[in-house]
């Protein structure tokens, strides 16, 4: 007699499915946009750019002690080009997801990808 | 008296599934952060059932205030609460369409889902972050198959308890 299946029971479960799907899809539409590059130079940020409302792909130069070109495409951003002596930050790559960074050191410019929250993403006990 | 009595067992009841959960926690076989079987939530169930949501409250209060004493942290006692106080309210909203809409199968799974949607939004008001969230999906499913195994459980117990006419 407990456990004869009603109605209800079948739209419980079906609005917990809902329920996890639409939290899935909210998340991953939230996380997707929310990764910001930081592009600073010598501990100043000097432009901001949101990864994921790039369209056409962004160049930006900075002729200073080192020639260095930066590309952006939609969703991801990375050292092109640098002149400096140990290209550590052309090898870094593509970066795209909230926390990496990659740094020209001689060129005094990092690159640092910033995620909606803080820095903490979770804390786990 | 004989209330007083049934939810004194009920609560130590729930402390030694607690402790039991703590020992073989699920989250060796199944990897996934935060879950937890809920076998507590039996014995909630249980009072809700045999005895009356004034009971099944007490009884919820009880355990986790307990549990937490011996096992736990006061942190681990605002989650437990949180958890069980929404777990209580959602299966006592659905007890009463019991037998017209819904079986107790419906009531537990409700349960469980209410439980684990309150502690992640007690996590993320605790860690000023909504990325927390990012864990409800994976918990609601499993809610799903905890509510069913704490619901055939608990039917049977009642089922037994009813032949045996206590």
């Amino acid at each position: 007699m407990f456990f004869k299946l009603k109605a209800g029971d079948i739209a419980v479960a079906a609005l917990i499915i809902a329920i996890a799907a639409a939290n899935l899809a909210i998340f991953m539409h939230s996380s997707e946009g929310s990764a910001t590059a930081l592009i600073i130079k010598n501990g100043k940020v000097v432009q901001k750019l949101k990864l994921d409302d790039i369209n056409k792909r962004i160049e930006i130069e900075y002729k200073d002690k080192h020639n260095i070109l930066i590309a952006a495409e939609h969703g991801r951003i990375r050292f092109e080009k640098s002149d400096c002596p140990d290209q550590v930050c052309v090898r870094t790559g593509w970066l795209s997801r909230p926390g990496q960074t990659a740094a020209c050191v001689p060129g005094g410019i990092i690159i640092k990808i910033q995620g909606e929250d803080s820095d903490t993403d979770i804390i786990l006990k | 008296m004989k209330k007083v009595a049934l939810s004194g067992i009920l609560v130590s009841m729930a402390i030694i599934l607690a402790y039991v959960e703590r020992i073989f926690p699920v989250g060796l076989i199944v990897p996934l952060p935060g879950i937890k079987l809920g076998l507590a939530n039996i014995i909630t169930l249980f009072a809700l059932f045999y005895m009356d949501v004034k009971s099944a409250f007490t009884i919820n209060i009880l355990r986790c205030f307990i549990a937490s004493m011996l096992f736990g942290s006061i942190t681990s006692f605002i989650f437990s609460v949180s958890g069980a106080v929404a777990a209580l309210a959602v299966m006592a909203l659905l007890k009463a369409g019991y037998g017209r809409y819904f079986s107790i199968i419906g009531i537990s799974i409700g349960g469980s889902a209410a439980h684990n949607i309150a502690q992640i939004f007690m996590a993320s008001l605790v860690l000023k972050s909504t990325a927390v969230f990012a864990y409800l999906t994976v918990l609601l499913a499993a809610s799903l198959a905890t509510g069913l195994l704490t619901a055939a459980v608990c039917g049977s117990v009642l089922a037994h308890i009813d032949k045996l006419k206590l």
